[in-house]
């Protein structure tokens, strides 16, 4: 087992990389990560939500599920959840970010955030992820909507209302994923609004195993 | 009201065409139509599930609510649902397609149709009739065609475990959805060979009208 790359991404930040196919990514946070991934040898075929829930038939995505593209074609299996038990990871919600951040504000929607220290940051994932997949060009548009790694929902069932929580691991607990092709990954560290702590730091690391 | 046009758009096929703002989409139909729209003056502006959902606030929605798109604008308004009280229409899935199927073929898993396993598995679906409405004469990539919202298409699921799946729930007779364009749009629609319906997929009808 071989460590390709050990690194931080401070809070409110993006990070990017690209992997072999086989190589594996421990994600480690206690907090909210955006994450996404393209093929490497066709941006095109990016990580999408909505094939991925067809897939697995879940709206969660949980250990054993694999990360589907807009195509179809498995990119990632979830092999790790050290969230398991605790809390689900979310496939509903887009990024955060300025203009999602400004809307909520104008409607009087902060409170949804559950802080009610939150400040506004002036940029959140939809900028971290720009920043993180612009040396690959890359533009906002196409990076797809990502999976919310930490991001626990509560969702009624009756009405398919959707609320924030602040269910969160305690200290950093890792989530890992096997490249099923050749990828490019990018993340971004959220701001958080809603977390008891704000939003915290990320460690990536790449193994070959 | 000025009807603008008005299409037969048959089973398994795809439509699309321009929209004003302020002009009303309403889609009739008894099966699912995969359903998306783009910026007319922009087309990297396009719906998103996502985002509709945050700015929503909810996984199912219904008259009053909003398609919004990647860039947080707000697209179309619902003005009418003739389906709510029947089922709602689905965020979750993404489009049926010809590999899709063959996928769920090889993997035992068409009686998640709830026609059993020996059904007509069609070559093409909703990811092929939106490319046919929007790649020749728009220029979009396939790739950058958006996961639709289906209307039509009741998905059972259960918030606790997450689990979703297919359900037979339609409209018994063509009922109809209106959404009015918040911006100038290109709007898309996939007939969809819904093969969870119990009659399968039927042909549509989209008529844009001014109010």
């Amino acid at each position: 087992m071989e460590t390709i790359r050990d690194e931080t991404a401070p809070r409110n930040t993006g990070w990017s990389a690209e992997m072999k196919s086989g190589q594996i990514l421990r994600l480690s946070a206690r907090t909210i990560i955006d994450f996404v991934c393209f093929d490497r040898a066709d941006f095109g075929e990016a990580f999408d939500q909505a094939p991925t829930r067809a897939a697995s038939g879940c709206l969660y995505l949980r250990e054993g599920d694999a990360m589907l593209s807009r195509g179809g074609a498995p990119l990632m299996t979830m092999i790790e959840d050290g969230f398991a038990g605790l809390g689900t990871h979310d496939t509903q919600f887009g990024m955060c970010g300025r203009a999602r951040h400004r809307r909520a504000a104008a409607e009087g929607r902060l409170g949804e955030y559950l802080n009610a220290a939150v400040q506004v940051p002036d940029h959140g994932c939809a900028e971290n992820l720009t920043a993180a997949c612009k040396p690959w060009g890359i533009a906002y548009e196409d990076i797809p909507s990502p999976v919310n790694l930490f991001q626990n929902m509560a969702i009624d069932q009756r009405t398919g209302r959707m609320a924030r929580t602040q269910i969160r691991p305690a200290r950093p607990v890792p989530v890992v994923f096997r490249a099923e092709r050749d990828l490019l990954v990018a993340f971004s560290a959220c701001p958080d609004l809603a977390s008891a702590t704000g939003g915290l730091e990320v460690r990536a690391e790449i193994v070959q195993p | 009201m000025n009807i603008i046009r008005d299409d037969h758009v048959p089973a398994n096929s795809g439509w699309g065409a321009p929209i004003e703002k302020g002009q009303v989409l309403r889609l009739t139909a008894m099966t699912i139509i995969d359903f998306v729209c783009l910026n007319l003056h922009d087309l990297d502006e396009r719906f998103d599930q996502a985002r509709t959902k945050v700015h929503d606030g909810k996984i199912w929605i219904t008259e009053g609510d909003r398609l919004v798109s990647k860039r947080d604008n707000v697209m179309m308004t619902i003005i009418r649902d003739d389906f709510a009280g029947t089922g709602f229409h689905d965020l979750q899935y993404g489009t049926c397609s010809g590999p899709r199927f063959a996928r769920a073929a090889a993997e035992g898993r068409l009686n998640q149709y709830h026609h059993g396993d020996d059904i007509p598995v069609p070559d093409h679906g909703c990811w092929e009739n939106l490319q046919d409405a929007l790649c020749a004469r728009w220029g979009v990539p396939k790739e950058f065609i958006p996961s639709p919202i289906n209307i039509f298409q009741h998905v059972e699921i259960d918030t606790e475990t997450g689990a979703i799946s297919h359900s037979p729930v339609r409209p018994a007779t063509p009922i109809c959805v209106d959404l009015r364009a918040e911006m100038d749009l290109v709007v898309a629609a996939s007939a969809c060979p819904d093969l969870a319906a119990p009659e399968f997929g039927q042909p549509i009808r989209a008529t844009i009208y001014q109010p």
